[in-house]
């Protein structure tokens, strides 16, 4: 039943007497009509009993004890304070991990673009960059800018977009399903990132040209958290990144380059 | 802004409001157990963004947040929840027709008290209602906004939050479930 619109303006009058919404002349004149129209007060009774029974049942409820925990956890995450307990392993957990680590990078380099003068080396600047554009995918809603677990979707993605051609492989067998890949800016040039999975955890394997600030030796090393593994085959340079231990990065490193010799 | 200051400002700002986070959120996608994944990500969101939030209705400022992330929720897990505001008339002739399925010919609802006989019936009924009245519903009864904080949070003008806000509560008293005798 759709009322008419007279019954519409004194439904809207009601509801806002009722929530003290009225100013003090129109409340006046509203309490008035109460008084005179029983039809009026009858509807208004039945407003503030559902008002009421609205209030007693919903409006206390609280937030699960484990969400308000979790959430503090998280925020001394972000803060950088180790967690006291085992920590769990969870994908907001990560999202917030990685938050700290962008943080601390942020604070550390001003942003994964600039060149920071220290004796730190082009290379470094080049993990850090990797870094970031790993945690910049942890905290989007998507890592991924092309969405695909088949390297014949993915491979053919980057052409255009890169001067150079990374081997894409499939790893769902292994335990490492490929999610996509995307692109990131390292030492001021595209990149090419895959996007893979191992658990509750991502992996970004970042493939540029090897005279790209590569290292002149393979780089296996932990900063804020993560585990960065580097190498280099055919003119491209690999970076692995990821919050998975070290040891699964190897195994996942040492899988990709077996499929990439087997052809 | 330092890692420790954002901490400090979120734990001042955004913290206390989670009770009210959870419950809109818990209102508008009806799972209290996906409220918690919501609430978390729109957390998450606040958090990056608070740098940007200096002063205001922190209250209003995080619902928002919230609302915007359970109707990303929503469009990807609930699509047909889902209504564009310009068709309501349809959207309410349809929820008076599924309300009309529920009563038997000839009943009146009880005038007076709510004749919904546990916190369950009537739980269940707000979660009938369209999300174009839902919301405002929740954001007054459940969060206490006034008509003003609900025209912010839900970007709608005032008007539109008072025309809905009384449908929805009529809505609710005509689908209250008779008094058996």
């Amino acid at each position: 039943m759709i009322p008419t619109s007279d019954q519409v303006e004194l439904e809207m009058l009601l509801n806002a007497y009722v929530d003290n919404e009225l100013d003090t002349v129109s409340s006046l004149a509203f309490e008035s009509r109460l008084t005179r129209e029983p039809a009026l007060k009858t509807e208004y009774d039945r407003l503030i009993a559902l008002r009421r029974a609205l209030r007693d049942e919903f409006a206390a409820e609280k937030a699960p004890t484990n969400l308000r925990n979790s959430l503090i956890d998280n925020l001394r995450l972000a803060g950088g304070a180790p967690l006291p307990g085992p920590r769990q392993t969870n994908m907001h957990r990560a999202s917030w991990h990685a938050m700290a680590a962008a943080v601390m990078l942020a604070a550390g380099l001003g942003s994964a673009s600039t060149y920071v003068l220290t004796s730190q080396t082009s290379s470094e600047t080049a993990v850090a960059a990797v870094i970031a554009g790993h945690v910049r995918g942890l905290v989007a809603s998507h890592p991924a800018d092309v969405e695909s677990s088949d390297r014949h979707t993915v491979k053919p993605w980057f052409n255009g977009r890169l001067s150079f051609a990374p081997k894409v492989k499939e790893l769902a067998e292994d335990g490492f399903p490929l999610l996509g890949g995307r692109i990131d800016m390292i030492s001021g040039q595209p990149a090419g990132t895959l996007v893979y999975r191992r658990r509750q955890h991502l992996i970004s394997l970042t493939a540029t040209p090897e005279e790209t600030n590569a290292p002149s030796t393979s780089l296996r090393l932990t900063r804020d958290g993560f585990s960065v593994l580097t190498w280099g085959e055919d003119g491209i340079a690999y970076w692995a990144v990821s919050d998975v231990a070290m040891a699964d990065l190897e195994e996942f490193a040492r899988l990709f380059r077996s499929h990439v010799a087997a052809r | 802004m330092t890692s420790d200051e954002a901490r400090e400002r979120f734990t001042e700002l955004v913290m206390p409001h989670l009770d009210d986070a959870f419950r809109l959120a818990r209102w508008l996608t009806n799972s209290p157990h996906d409220a918690e994944d919501v609430v978390q990500e729109a957390f998450l969101r606040a958090f990056s963004g608070i740098a940007g939030f200096n002063h205001g209705n922190a209250r209003a400022w995080i619902l928002t947040i919230v609302r915007r992330t359970c109707y990303t929720w929503l469009a990807k897990n609930r699509p047909k929840a889902l209504v564009l505001s310009d068709d309501l008339e349809a959207v309410e002739r349809a929820h008076s027709d599924l309300v009309a399925l529920d009563a038997r010919a000839g009943e009146t609802p009880e005038t007076m008290l709510l004749a919904a006989e546990s916190a369950g019936q009537l739980a269940a009924m707000i979660a009938k209602l369209p999300v174009p009245f839902r919301e405002p519903l929740v954001l007054r009864e459940v969060n206490g906004l006034t008509y003003r904080e609900i025209a912010d949070v839900m970007e709608v003008p005032i008007g539109t939050v008072m025309s809905r806000l009384a449908r929805a509560r009529s809505l609710l008293l005509v689908s209250q479930p008779r008094e058996s005798s």
